[in-house]
């Protein structure tokens, strides 16, 4: 199917040109073109610094590792786990109330 | 603190009249839902793409780090949930990382940055010609501070297929967008530019 707008096939001629494929002969787009080149010449790639790369690197192997955990603890046992520590602490908390009325009585 | 994830499916333009391209990263992405371990692919693929994402955006290296560290970190969290289903992992990466700056712009303290057309990017080589070399970098800096003065809808548009190179359609579900709104806000983007930079 034909390209039917300006932006469409403006849109094309950028997918040719950022691949390093043919520029265009249209004329119309020839200074938006120009434009385009000298954007992909100006945001090239920042480099990223040596540390950093290894200092993130380190900390989204230790996020892995933590990740890995997780998938391995099974989410009934937590479910269970918080039921029973909620169970205790009404418990704890009901004697500790009834204790409390029979010694004022 | 955490990022916002992506939830629910990214913006998809059903209209759209080309086919919708496989998503190179399928596979890296479900060796790493199924192990973490993994994850490391996906970060050294990405990691030069959100960081000048990021620096692009922010002006300030030390600002980029911290957004490109909590971008990948958040994407390690959320990899077991994304769903391959008309977004590509790329543009889900891209859209924690446009959060991620969106938080970054709202909460660093005001303290002096560096304006981004004023930083040199690259140490030049030692045999190139000095003039030369000024010149393309004064032609830089004119292009970056163009863009920098774009609206921001259009100024995302202009950094997302130039410094990192997704396509119309992955910036749509970067922005929620419709494919062919991100080509006309392309195009515009490129009509303004042309008249600042050629004027």
């Amino acid at each position: 199917m034909a390209d039917r707008t300006p932006a469409e096939r403006l849109d094309r001629a950028l997918d040719s040109l950022l691949t390093g494929g043919l520029a265009t002969r249209e004329r119309e787009l020839r200074p938006l073109l120009d434009t385009a080149d000298q954007l992909r010449l100006a945001l090239a790639p920042v480099p990223v610094s040596a540390r950093f790369e290894a200092d993130l690197a380190r900390r989204v192997a230790a996020g892995r590792r933590a990740g890995r955990f997780d998938l391995h603890v099974p989410t009934w046992l937590l479910l269970t786990g918080a039921v029973s520590s909620a169970a205790v602490g009404v418990g704890v908390t009901a004697y500790a109330v009834w204790r409390g009325t029979h010694r004022s009585s | 603190m955490s990022e916002p994830m992506p939830s629910g499916p990214l913006a998809f333009d059903p209209a759209a009249e080309r086919p919708t391209q496989p998503d190179p990263d399928r596979s890296a992405v479900s060796a790493a839902q199924g192990d973490p371990a993994d994850f490391g692919v996906l970060y050294h693929r990405y990691l030069d793409a959100v960081y000048s994402y990021a620096f692009y955006q922010l002006g300030d290296h030390h600002d980029a780090e911290d957004a490109t560290a909590r971008t990948f970190m958040a994407a390690l969290r959320g990899i077991g949930s994304f769903r391959n289903e008309g977004a590509s992992f790329r543009a889900w990466l891209f859209r924690i990382a446009r959060n991620t700056i969106a938080n970054a712009h709202r909460t660093r303290a005001r303290r002096r940055t560096e304006p981004m057309d004023a930083i040199s990017l690259e140490p030049p080589a030692p045999d190139a010609d000095p003039a030369g070399l000024a010149l393309r970098a004064e032609e830089a800096r004119r292009v970056r501070a163009a863009v920098i003065a774009l609206p921001d809808d259009r100024r995302q548009v202009v950094l997302l297929r130039f410094a990192d190179g997704l396509s119309a359609r992955e910036i749509g579900e970067v922005l929620d967008r419709s494919e062919g709104a991100v080509r006309v806000l392309l195009h515009r983007a490129l009509k303004d530019l042309a008249e600042q930079l050629h004027r």
